[in-house]
């Protein structure tokens, strides 16, 4: 299970700040740390690589977060990811989820 | 406390501590070892990121001889403590499962695998055959003991100046930017302008996405409740665009009517800094032909030709409005302000990428806004070497070590003479750049032009990145006596094209040392074995060199009939490195850095002992040893910073091309770019990055996340052209140029919002080649080609032709 501890950097804008506080502080994968300024630690924690990399974007897709940086990972009992052999065709990513960029 | 317990705590705090240094605006230092608490078993060292030019520094994580966990590394200047989503990957783009773990010879249409010892001995017997038609090709990713080897093997070893790096493609008009207006390569300012700039200008940048760790350190500074600003010049909105106070767009290669714009309002107000000018600089323009030094001209003809450029005009030339341009002139007159320019690819991918540089220095040389924290003029590199490698060691085909060139006869005896050669050995006729290198590789060797027989590719994949692919890789492949080696980490576009293959360490698995734009040199250890049979590439070099050798190749052997690169054990016994299991009988890498830190005073470039980059997160040149401790250099010509200004001088352009002390202003009208849109071709086509992937997407793309969150290349498309043309987001367009064409689906206000009438495409998939289209004309002085700007029509891919 990766474990990975993220700095978010929120807005100034208190609804969209507290909007996203709500948001992290409901999801369970998230530990939300003590908001310093604008800069927010959480702790992510997922079952695999993939979840954890969906999770990430998530965060920085997530209203009211400006940015989204990373201080510690650690993949220590995740098995390395086995990639094709060849990156995929353009066909061949119609069965993967893309969450940016049109297929 | 269970394990994953103490991991959770390990994390936060980590996380706590960055976040508490970003709200307080700690600053780091550079020495001492990092404690990291994470799963037993685990030890950590540093190592800069293995991506761009921003240099952040990692802790890698290790047990059982594998890469585990990744931390950025908090002790580390540039990053302190902080990573991007390539950071979050770099340990992870080691273990893809395709990784190259053996030689691979042609035969016929295969590849097949042979033993290490017939490799090298086939890369011996091409040289051997017809040194003067070989070439080696690398790129900003070598480390600079990678570089260095490859500088002496070929000038010092062969007398051959074919020696280039895909440098030329992304940063050549900086280096001749600055060395026309300063006499010598690289920023004078650092990065720590960014923590103390009031107004950031990007030009024709997008660092948001390309160097996010680094702009965030300015964005930061706005979350502590200061007041600063962000002005976006470009000619499409990015993820930059929505950090910006203001963006002001500008029609393709019309920023120089802007620079000259700001310059001529700066003068005619009366605004521009007449002390700092009058004492510190010159003024100079082109001669008959454009040319790096140019000819000298006069304060009163700069300011008559420049007049010009009035608000108006440049308005009419850019489509940026005119309040905007007075706008951009009033900030630079007002020197209680503090400006930072940033800019990378969109200025240097141009065909006045030399003229464009010249004239964001010229900016801020006029208006005095040089030389204190946090103003000053700031080019950015895209590659984790591209400084270090490509301009300090002197990679580039005309180039030598420590800012020497080739031309120059006292510096190539400089070389020779540290080198043990023989005086003369070092051609004084530079070698091909990459264009004109490639041009001759797939023209037949019996055609005038086609010399170049064989080109040894290293740590790069020109078979994407070259422009018009199809005039300039392609042909060789169909040629008998033209051999492409290419030595790599994972199969590429070029490694299927190449003759012999030869499989390569990555970052951590090899000993390193990279230059950042920041003119900050990173050492870092081997941590963890190649898989198979994948070798260092300094490894490579050394047992070809070493074949030669036995193969009676005179050039192999220095003034006393030593080998080249003898390499001592402490006892004064040679070394036999180029076995490969003695190769790490000695740190190589030190050896070849130790011999190379002697040629780096020439240009006050000082770099410190090896050893003394082992302590450091990196050290920015000049480093110099006062009382017995090795200092680094925050600010080039500068009083108080830069320990060779003279005492009383305030500024100092020591290196000056007019040989006083002053830096140029160099004058540059405007000139159409050599392709536009037209009736025929109607579109724009900009290329670029995006910040899932790195480049070529050869490491990232097998990051299955990363190919995941960004899966396959696209082209972006203004909705109001969308609309008109009746086109729908995801549909595969034709995108063709006067050279060649690529089926894309489009992308209708995606994460870039291209104005109507430009399209842009970004260039990591090797599927969806968008080189085939663009334009193969370059900057008459640096040479490198113009990526940004190419005319292109388009229309619905023929359902027949429409698979990728």
């Amino acid at each position: 299970m990766p474990v990975s501890g993220l700095v978010l950097t929120l807005s100034a804008d208190a609804p969209d700040r507290d909007a996203a506080l709500a948001a992290l502080r409901a999801d369970s994968r998230v530990t939300v740390g003590e908001l310093v300024a604008a800069s927010l630690p959480v702790v992510t924690e997922t079952d695999t690589m993939d979840a954890h990399e969906a999770l990430w974007h998530e965060l920085a897709a997530l209203e009211g977060v400006l940015m989204v940086r990373l201080a510690f990972h650690d993949f220590s009992d995740v098995d390395a990811p086995a990639p094709r052999r060849r990156p995929p065709t353009t066909d061949e990513n119609s069965d993967e989820e893309a969450d940016r960029g049109p297929t | 406390m269970d394990r994953r317990e103490f991991l959770r705590l390990s994390a936060m705090a980590a996380a706590t501590a960055a976040a508490s240094r970003i709200a307080r605006a700690e600053q780091v230092t550079a020495v001492g070892p990092e404690i990291l608490a994470t799963a037993e078993g685990v030890t950590f060292d540093k190592a800069p990121c293995r991506f761009c030019g921003t240099g952040c520094h990692v802790q890698v994580g290790v047990r059982d001889g594998r890469v585990v966990a990744i931390a950025g590394d908090r002790l580390a200047p540039v990053n302190q403590g902080l990573l991007c989503v390539k950071g979050y990957h770099v340990g992870l783009a080691l273990y893809g499962a395709d990784r190259l773990t053996q030689p691979l010879l042609r035969r016929g249409d295969e590849q097949v695998p042979i033993s290490w010892d017939e490799a090298i001995d086939v890369v011996a017997q091409r040289i051997r055959r017809n040194p003067g038609g070989f070439a080696i090709y690398g790129s900003g990713q070598w480390t600079i003991p990678e570089g260095y080897i490859c500088q002496k093997l070929m000038r010092g070893g062969l007398g051959s100046n074919q020696l280039e790096p895909n440098a030329r493609l992304c940063m050549a008009s900086a280096v001749t930017g600055f060395v026309s207006t300063y006499g010598v390569d690289e920023p004078a300012c650092c990065y720590d302008d960014l923590d103390h700039a009031d107004v950031l200008i990007t030009w024709g940048n997008n660092p948001a996405e390309m160097h996010p760790v680094l702009f965030s350190r300015f964005i930061d500074r706005r979350t502590r409740g200061e007041q600063v600003m962000l002005i976006d010049i470009g000619t499409r909105r990015t993820r930059t665009t929505a950090f910006a106070d203001r963006f002001l767009e500008f029609k393709p290669h019309t920023d120089l009517a802007i620079a000259n714009g700001i310059m001529a309002l700066l003068l005619e107000r009366g605004t521009y800094d007449r002390a700092f000018v009058e004492r510190h600089c010159a003024f100079r323009v082109d001669g008959d032909e454009p040319s790096l030094l140019g000819q000298a001209t006069t304060f009163d003809e700069f300011r008559r030709r420049i007049a010009r450029y009035t608000p108006e005009r440049v308005a009419s030339i850019s489509g940026v409005p005119a309040e905007e341009i007075r706008g951009l002139a009033e900030l630079f007159g007002d020197r209680d302000k503090r400006i930072s320019s940033v800019w990378c690819m969109g200025v240097n991918q141009h065909t006045r990428g030399t003229a464009m540089n010249r004239l964001i220095h010229a900016v801020h040389l006029l208006s005095g806004h040089w030389g204190r924290e946090g103003d000053g003029p700031q080019s950015l590199t895209g590659q984790p070497s591209a400084c270090g490698t490509a301009r300090e060691v002197g990679t580039l085909a005309h180039a030598l070590p420590g800012g020497r060139v080739v031309a120059n006869e006292t510096h190539r005896q400089q070389c020779e003479d540290l080198w043990n050669v023989p005086r003369g050995r070092i051609d004084g006729t530079p070698g091909k750049h990459t264009v004109a290198m490639w041009q001759s590789f797939s023209t037949p060797s019996d055609e005038e032009g086609g010399e170049i027989d064989t080109i040894w590719v290293q740590v790069t994949n020109p078979g994407q990145t070259l422009p018009n692919s199809d005039l300039l890789f392609a042909p060789s492949r169909r040629l008998d006596d033209k051999f492409l080696i290419a030595s790599d980490v994972y199969p590429t576009v070029t490694t299927r094209a190449a003759d012999l293959v030869l499989p390569s360490a990555m970052w951590v698995e090899k000993n390193g040392v990279f230059g950042n734009s920041e003119r900050r040199t990173q050492q870092w250890f081997k941590m963890v074995d190649p898989p198979g049979e994948a070798r260092d590439d300094v490894w490579q070099v050394l047992a070809v060199a070493r074949r030669l050798f036995d193969l009676g190749l005179e050039g192999m052997r220095d003034r006393d009939g030593d080998f080249i690169f003898r390499l001592e054990d402490d006892d004064g016994q040679e070394v036999p490195a180029w076995q490969w299991e003695h190769f790490s009988d000695v740190n190589v890498d030190e050896r070849l850095f130790d011999e190379y830190r002697q040629l780096t005073r020439l240009k006050h470039k000082d770099l410190a002992p090896y050893r003394e980059y082992v302590q450091h997160r990196g050290l920015r040149w000049p480093v110099v040893e006062r009382d017995g401790v090795w200092r680094e250099t925050r600010y080039r010509f500068v009083e108080g910073e830069d320990p060779y200004v003279a005492r009383g001088r305030g500024v100092q352009f020591y290196h000056s091309t007019s040989e006083d002390d002053r830096a140029q202003i160099w004058l540059h009208e405007y000139e159409e770019p050599p392709e536009s849109p037209d009736d025929e071709y109607p579109f724009w086509l900009c290329t670029g990055r995006v910040v899932e992937h790195w480049h070529t997407g050869t490491m990232t793309m097998r990051v299955p996340q990363l190919r995941r969150a960004m899966p396959n290349a696209y082209v972006e498309m203004s909705r109001a052209d969308a609309r008109r043309l009746r086109i729908q987001s995801g549909q595969l367009l034709r995108v063709e140029s006067r050279r060649g064409h690529v089926d894309l689906p489009v992308w209708i206000d995606g994460r870039g919002q291209p104005p109507a009438g430009t399209l842009f495409v970004p260039f990591f998939d090797e599927r969806l080649l968008i080189n085939v289209a663009t334009l193969d004309a370059y900057d008459p002085i640096s040479k490198q080609p113009d990526f940004k700007k190419c005319a292109v029509r388009v229309r619905p891919a023929p359902p027949e032709e429409g698979e990728a």
